[in-house]
C-alpha cells in the first residue's frame, strides 16, 4: 500500500533523512523507532506531504505521491496525527471532528461517520460541545485520532500518541490503535519513543538511526533484538 | 526638499542636494535599525521623534528669530538647538518606550504608528509651531542669496549631515559591540531565554528605543535647519514607511546595508524625479516607486545585504562562502 | 468583577445602541444637535468604519497581515460603484419610482464589491501569497507598497484622475409628457459629443426650469425622440442613506457570523486561522481558504466604499485612506481577529468620535482615535472582544 524508496528529506541545508526505504503492506501496523532526531517525524512529514522529498520516491497503491501537497493526499486515503495532536482548541470536539470530514460531502455522510468516531471513542460524545482545548490530553489524543479517522483513511500515519500521557491513558490509546487496525482495516504507520509499547502493537517495525533505516524486522523480532533491546528498550 | 530648474539638474548643486538626502534618511534608518534591527521592535512610527526633533528644533531656533546668521549667537542656538532636538526626541521616546514595549510584534507596531499620528494631529492643532502651515525656521549659520551662496550652503550642510551621520554610526556601532548591545540583540533572538540569563530586556529595550529615538531626533534637527521651514505634511506616515523600507533594504542590522540601501533608495527616487528616464517615467514616479518596493520585497525580503555588513561579504567572498 | 456586574455593563451600551437604532429606523434623527443625533450620526460612522474593519480583522486572523491595502480595496469599490451609477443608465429603466434609483443602487453595490473582491484575489495571488513565508515585516512592507501602488495608479489612470468628483446624485426619469406643466423640478437631458481630445463626453442640458413650461417645439422633439429622455435630479435623503447603512451592516454582521460559524468554509477558516498546518492534514487547501477570505473581506470593504461615498458625496483616490486607517483601528479595539470585536469597535471608534467632536472638539476629534487604540492596547493589547493573548508559534 505505501511504498518509500530512498528518501532524502533536507531542511535548508541540514539533511534530515538519508535514503530511507521502507513499506506498508495492507492491514500491517508498521511502526518507527528511534532516537529524538532520528528523522522518524520526518518520515511521516515527508509521506503525508507536508515537507517535499528532496530526492526518492513514496508511492501509494503504487503511484507516485512524493511533492504531492498535503491537503490532496487526504483524498487519497491518507490521514496523518502530527506530533503534538494540532487540534484546533477554538473549535468545539464536533467541529474538530467534522473538519476530519472535511473532503467529505453530503451531511448524511459526515453525520453517519461521526457516530462511527464516537462510538470509537465515547468518551469524545460526553465533550462533544465543549471546545478542544478544555479536553485533557488523554481526550485530546482520541479527538486527533478520532479526527484523522473521519477521514475513512486507508493508511493512518500517527506521531507519537503516547507523548505525555500517563501511562494508563497511553494503554488505552494504544488498545483503540490496535482496535482501529483490526475493526476497520486501516493499515497504520506508528512513530513511537516508547519503543517497547511500538514493538508489541506493531507487526513489523524500522529502527531509524541518524536518517537511516538501521533495522527492519517483523515486531516480535525486533522485540528480542539485542541491539534493539540495548539500545531501545533498556535493557542491560 | 526643494525642486531646481531642469538646467541644474546634475550640477553639483544638485548632487549636493542629493547627497544631503542620502545623509539625512541614513541618519534616520540607522536610528530605526537599532530599534528594529538590532533590539527587534518593530516601528512604525519612526517619522514621530523625526518631528519631534524638527519641530523642537525650528521651535527654537523662532525664538532667535533676530540672530544674525553665521554669527557666534547664531552658531550657539544652532548647536543648542541640536541639544534640545535629541532630548526632546529622547524624551518622548521615554514616554513612547516606557509603556508600550510591553507590547510585542504587531501590536507595538500599531501602537508607535498610533504614536507618529498623534504627533503629527498634535502639531497640526498647535497655532505656536505652525499648525497644519509651515512653521518658519530661521536661518542661523547661513542666510543663502543668489545661486553661489546657495551652493556654498548646501557643502556646509553636507559636511553637517556627513558630521552627524558618523557620530549616529559610531555610537550605534559601539553600542552593538558593547556588552550592552549584545544584551540587546540578544533581547532579538529569544526573550526569554535572555530573561532567563539575567539580561534585563525591558531595560535595555527601552535604552534601544530612548536612543534611536533621540537619532531620529537629531535627524529632525539637521532637516528642519536644512529645509527652513517645516510643515506637519512633511512627518506623514509615508516617511516612517519610507524608513523602515530602507532599514529592510539594506539588511536588518546591518549598518553599511541601511546607509547602502539609503542611497540606493534616495538617489532613484531623485533620478526618477528629475526625469532623468523620461516625462512618462517622472509622471508615474509613485507608482514606480511602490512597484520598486513590492518587487524588492518579493524578490530580496531579507535586504540587499541581509544581516551582513559590506566588509563582511568581501570577507566571506574571499574565504568562498556564500553571501547570503 | 463579578459576573452580574460584567453583564450589567454590556447590556447598558447594547440597550442604548438598539435605542438608537430603533430611534433611527423609526424617526428621522441625525440632522439636529440632540445627543440622539450624535449618537446616530456615530452610529452610521461606526458602521461604515464596521464594514472596513471586518475585512482588517479577517485577514489579520488567519495570517496575522495587517493588509495595508485593504482601504485601497475599499476606494476601488466605490469608484466601481460610482462608475456604475453614473454610466450603466439603470436609473433609466421604465419602472416606476423609486425602483430604477433602488435598482442602480443595489447594481453599484454589487459591482463595487465584486470589483474589491477580485482586485484582492489578485492582490493575494501576485503579492502576498509568494511573500507569505518571507516573514512579517516583508509582508507588511508589502502591504504597504500594494497600498500606495493602488492609489497612484488610481491617481494616474485616465479614467480616475486624482482629482475629487461629486458622488452622482440619482436622476429620476421621465418622458417628456411626464413632465407636468408648469414643471414641478429643473428638467434636463443627456447630449453626447465628440471633444477636441476625441473622447465621448455627456453633458447635462437644461430642458425646462421649475415653474416654467416646456415650449412645444421642445416637447415635439422629445416625445419624438421617444421613451424616457428628461430626467430631474434627486437627493438622497440622510435618513434613507443611514438607514440602509445600518440595516447592511446588520444583514452583514449576520450572514458573516452564519458563514464562519456554520459553513464548512467558515470552519476551514477557522481552524486555519488556528493552526495552518493541521488545516492542511485535514485535507483543506489552505491557499484557496486564505483567498476566499480576502475576497470576503475586500467584497464588505466595497459595500462600506459605496456606503461612505454616497454618504459623504464624494470620491477620490485617496478616499480609502483615512476611512481605512480608523476601520484598522476599530478592528484594534475590537480585538483584531475577533468578528464581533469589528462591529463592536466599528461602531464604538464612530460613536466616541462623534460625541468627542459635539462635546469637546472638532479639531482634536482625530487624534482621538489614536489615543483611544494606545490606551487600549495598554490595558488590554487583545481588544476589547479580543480573546486572551496568545503567542503564536
Amino acid at each position: 500500500m505505501l511504498v518509500v524508496e530512498d528518501l532524502v528529506v533536507a531542511y535548508g541545508a541540514v539533511v534530515a533523512l538519508h535514503g530511507v526505504s521502507l513499506e506498508a503492506k495492507q492491514g500491517e501496523i508498521v511502526t518507527l523507532i528511534g532516537a529524538n532526531g532520528a528523522g522518524k517525524s520526518t518520515t511521516l512529514r515527508a509521506v503525508s506531504g507536508m515537507v517535499a522529498p528532496r530526492r526518492g520516491s513514496v508511492r501509494l497503491d503504487g503511484r507516485e505521491v512524493g511533492g504531492v501537497p498535503a491537503h490532496r493526499l487526504v483524498r487519497r486515503g491518507l490521514a496523518h496525527v502530527p506530533e503534538g495532536r494540532r487540534i484546533f482548541t477554538g473549535l468545539s470536539v464536533r467541529e474538530n471532528l467534522e473538519l476530519g470530514a472535511y473532503t467529505v460531502r453530503g451531511r448524511a455522510e459526515v453525520a453517519a461517520r461521526l457516530e462511527r468516531v464516537l462510538a470509537l471513542f465515547p468518551r469524545l460524545a460526553e465533550r462533544i460541545a465543549q471546545s478542544g482545548g478544555t479536553l485533557s490530553g488523554g481526550e485530546q489524543q482520541m479527538l486527533a485520532i478520532g479526527r484523522a479517522m473521519m477521514a475513512r483513511p486507508r493508511l493512518l500515519l500517527l506521531d507519537e500518541p503516547s507523548l505525555g500521557l500517563a501511562p494508563l491513558l497511553v494503554r488505552e490509546i494504544f488498545r483503540e490503535i490496535a482496535r482501529i487496525n483490526r475493526e476497520e482495516g486501516t493499515t497504520i504507520l506508528l512513530v513511537e519513543q516508547n519503543a517497547h509499547l511500538a514493538l508489541s502493537t506493531a507487526h513489523r517495525g524500522y529502527v531509524l538511526e541518524t536518517g537511516r533505516v538501521a533495522l527492519a524486522d517483523a515486531a516480535p523480532a525486533l522485540l528480542e533484538s539485542p541491539r534493539v533491546r540495548a539500545a531501545y528498550l533498556g535493557a542491560t | 526638499m526643494w525642486t531646481l530648474a531642469a538646467e541644474f539638474q546634475f550640477s553639483w548643486l544638485w548632487v549636493a542636494e542629493v547627497l544631503v538626502g542620502v545623509a539625512l534618511y541614513a541618519m534616520l534608518a540607522a536610528s530605526l535599525n537599532l530599534v528594529t534591527g538590532f533590539g527587534g521592535m518593530f516601528s512604525l512610527g519612526h517619522h514621530g521623534f523625526f518631528a519631534v526633533g524638527a519641530y523642537a528644533a525650528g521651535w527654537m531656533a523662532s525664538l532667535a528669530a533676530s540672530v544674525e546668521p553665521g554669527s557666534a549667537a547664531g552658531w550657539a542656538v544652532f548647536a543648542a538647538s541640536a541639544v534640545f532636538a535629541v532630548a526632546a526626541s529622547a524624551a518622548a521616546g521615554l514616554l513612547v518606550g516606557l509603556p508600550c514595549l510591553r507590547l510585542r510584534g504587531d501590536y507595538l507596531a500599531i501602537a508607535t504608528l498610533a504614536f507618529g499620528e498623534i504627533v503629527r494631529i498634535v502639531i497640526q492643532n498647535t497655532p505656536a509651531l505652525g499648525g497644519s502651515l509651515e512653521l518658519n525656521v530661521p536661518r542661523l549659520v547661513m542666510r543663502p542669496r543668489g545661486l553661489a551662496e546657495v551652493e556654498s550652503f548646501r557643502e556646509l550642510f553636507l559636511v553637517v549631515g556627513v558630521a552627524a551621520l558618523a557620530v549616529v554610526l559610531v555610537v550605534i556601532r559601539n553600542i552593538v559591540r558593547s556588552a550592552h548591545g549584545r544584551a540587546v540583540v540578544s533581547v532579538r533572538e529569544d526573550e526569554i531565554a535572555s530573561e532567563l540569563l539575567g539580561v534585563p530586556t525591558t531595560r535595555y529595550k527601552v535604552r534601544a528605543f530612548v536612543l534611536g529615538a533621540a537619532f531620529a531626533g537629531l535627524a529632525g534637527w539637521y532637516y528642519a535647519h536644512y529645509t527652513g521651514s517645516i510643515a506637519p505634511a512633511n512627518f506623514d506616515m509615508l516617511v516612517g514607511i519610507k524608513i523602515l523600507l530602507i532599514v529592510v533594504l539594506g539588511g536588518l542590522g546591518s549598518l553599511t546595508g541601511t546607509v547602502l540601501a539609503a542611497a540606493v533608495l534616495v538617489g532613484l527616487e531623485r533620478l526618477l524625479q528629475s526625469g532623468v528616464f523620461g516625462e512618462d517615467l517622472k509622471r508615474w514616479m509613485q507608482v514606480e516607486y511602490a512597484l520598486i518596493l513590492i518587487l524588492v520585497m518579493l524578490l530580496r525580503p531579507h535586504g540587499l545585504l541581509g544581516r551582513f555588513e559590506l566588509g563582511d561579504l568581501f570577507r566571506r567572498r574571499a574565504r568562498g562562502g556564500r553571501a547570503a | 468583577m463579578s459576573p452580574r456586574l460584567r453583564l450589567l455593563l454590556q447590556a447598558l451600551p447594547a440597550l442604548a445602541l438598539g435605542y438608537v437604532v430603533v430611534r433611527m429606523l423609526v424617526g428621522d434623527v441625525g440632522g439636529g444637535t440632540t445627543l440622539l443625533d450624535y449618537l446616530s450620526i456615530g452610529v452610521t460612522q461606526g458602521a461604515i468604519y464596521a464594514f472596513v474593519a471586518l475585512g482588517y480583522t479577517m485577514v489579520y486572523g488567519i495570517i496575522r497581515l495587517i493588509n495595508f491595502a485593504h482601504g485601497e480595496f475599499f476606494m476601488a469599490g466605490a469608484f466601481a460603484g460610482y462608475f456604475v451609477l453614473r454610466d450603466a443608465g439603470i436609473e433609466r429603466w421604465a419602472l416606476p419610482q423609486p425602483w430604477p434609483v433602488l435598482l442602480a443602487y443595489l447594481a453599484a453595490l454589487l459591482a463595487a464589491a465584486l470589483v474589491a473582491g477580485t482586485l484582492a484575489l489578485v492582490a493575494e495571488a501576485a503579492c502576498y501569497r509568494p511573500i507569505r513565508k518571507a516573514g512579517r515585516v516583508a509582508a507588511l512592507l508589502t502591504a504597504v507598497g500594494l497600498s500606495l501602488l493602488l492609489q497612484n495608479l488610481a491617481r494616474q489612470w485616465p479614467a480616475i484622475g486624482p482629482t475629487q468628483r461629486p458622488w452622482p446624485a440619482p436622476r429620476m426619469w421621465a418622458a417628456a409628457d411626464e413632465v407636468p406643466s408648469p414643471a414641478d423640478a429643473h428638467y434636463y437631458e443627456l447630449k453626447t459629443f465628440t471633444s477636441p481630445t476625441g473622447e465621448r463626453v455627456e453633458r447635462e442640458k437644461p430642458v425646462v426650469f421649475k415653474g416654467a413650461t416646456m415650449t412645444p417645439a421642445v416637447r415635439q422633439r422629445l416625445a419624438a425622440e421617444g421613451g424616457r429622455n428628461v430626467f430631474r435630479k434627486g437627493e438622497l435623503s440622510r435618513t434613507v442613506v443611514d438607514r440602509s447603512i445600518v440595516l447592511m451592516l446588520a444583514a452583514a454582521a449576520v450572514g458573516l457570523w452564519f458563514l464562519v460559524q456554520r459553513t464548512r468554509t467558515g470552519k476551514a477558516m477557522r481552524a486555519v486561522s488556528e493552526d495552518m498546518a493541521a488545516a492542511r492534514l485535514m485535507g483543506v487547501n489552505v491557499d484557496r481558504v486564505i483567498a476566499a477570505t480576502f475576497f470576503l473581506g475586500a467584497f464588505l470593504a466595497g459595500l462600506g466604499g459605496v456606503a461612505y461615498c454616497a454618504k459623504y458625496g464624494q470620491v477620490d483616490p485617496l478616499t480609502g485612506f483615512m476611512p481605512g486607517l480608523k476601520a484598522f483601528i476599530a478592528a484594534v479595539l475590537g480585538g483584531i481577529g475577533s468578528i464581533p470585536g469589528a462591529v463592536v469597535g466599528g461602531l464604538f471608534l464612530g460613536v466616541s468620535e462623534n460625541l468627542f467632536a459635539a462635546e469637546v472638539s472638532t479639531e482634536w476629534k482625530d487624534v482621538l482615535a489614536f489615543v483611544l487604540l494606545v490606551v487600549v492596547l495598554l490595558l488590554k493589547p487583545t481588544g476589547l472582544m479580543g480573546r486572551p493573548y496568545r503567542e503564536k508559534v
